[in-house]
């Protein structure tokens, strides 16, 4: 059963999906991933990755680090097992804005391969982020951002079975499994 | 009238079409007056004038940006017009851009409170409520 959750910043929804991952992994006996998509660029970065490592402690996950291409970390893993993609936005990111230079297909190479790891696998829970709602004109390349980030939600909303919105901790569902 | 409501890229145009028997042309979009070949049948951004020839107007926040620029008062506007009835069979749609960090520009802050208040009017008048979130829609009120 694959998952998509999303919200504001640190709305709890990393939490939420962690939880998630990890019931589903020790109901189902399978090994428990987190896909790291994080590419650091600064220190600011490297201290978030050590806030989320520290956060993922005890949790029993094993990490796979792929900022560009998450389908390359099933090389390296059972299928079958329990993925936590956290998150969708980090690695649009990444893909679009990759080496200084703007991708203009970043947005359709992130959808494809979000889409081909969902039909891939049997449980992934997919995190993005709520940035849809706020005041401003953003330049055309923000703007192309927020559009694919939008599109892969909405895509995603329909690929997976349970859709959750977060919010200060509490879990709204918008999408349940139909029996 | 229906409101339709929700974050920008959310799918709400489509699940206007998809649900309501709206189809792409029928749908007024506020956010292209200045380009729309239908502008000016529309009658140049006058919603009360554009009310015959459309099911749904689209972009209602781009509105609202446009009569602040224009030194008009959104809010006073839009109470004629729903005083008037002629959207009494409309749906409406409009992005939530009221959630952010309250903006350093001024026009951007009466944007995002005008949009609010405006909300509030419509959601007050309007038969049914739709907020949609990545594509899914959720009466919040029928």
């Amino acid at each position: 059963m694959h998952y998509f959750i999303s919200g504001g910043a640190k709305s709890g929804k990393s939490m939420r999906a962690q939880q998630i991952a990890r019931d589903a992994a020790e109901r189902l006996g399978v090994p428990l991933y987190y896909l790291a998509v994080m590419d650091p660029k600064d220190e600011e970065d490297l201290q978030r990755v050590r806030d989320h490592r520290k956060a993922r402690e005890g949790w029993g996950f094993r990490t796979l680090e792929e900022p560009y291409d998450v389908l390359r970390a099933l090389d390296a893993a059972d299928a079958s097992g329990v993925f936590l993609l956290d998150s969708v936005t980090a690695l649009l990111a990444n893909v679009m804005f990759r080496g200084g230079k703007i991708n203009p297909s970043a947005g359709e190479e992130v959808l494809m391969q979000m889409l081909s790891f969902a039909d891939r696998t049997e449980n992934t829970v997919f995190v993005s982020d709520d940035i849809f709602s706020d005041a401003a004109e953003y330049d055309e390349f923000t703007e192309d951002y927020r559009r694919a980030l939008g599109r892969i939600g909405i895509a995603l909303a329909r690929r997976c079975d349970q859709v959750e919105e977060v919010s200060a901790g509490i879990t709204k569902v918008w999408k349940r499994p139909e029996r | 009238m229906i409101l339709i409501f929700g974050g920008a890229f959310q799918g709400k145009t489509e699940y206007v079409i998809t649900n309501y028997t709206v189809s792409d042309g029928q749908i007024y979009d506020c956010a292209c007056l200045k380009t729309c070949e239908n502008d000016a049948a529309a009658g140049g951004g006058d919603l009360l004038r554009a009310a015959d020839a459309f099911l749904a107007v689209n972009h209602l926040e781009a509105w609202i940006l446009r009569m602040i620029r224009e030194g008009q008062d959104p809010y006073a506007r839009l109470q004629e017009i729903l005083r008037s009835g002629a959207w009494r069979d409309k749906a409406v749609i409009c992005t939530d851009i009221t959630h952010g960090v309250v903006p350093i520009d001024a026009e951007m802050r009466r944007w995002r409170d005008q949009t609010g208040r405006c909300l509030q009017l419509l959601a007050e008048r309007a038969d049914e409520v739709v907020r949609v979130f990545c594509g899914l829609g959720e009466h919040i009120r029928s």
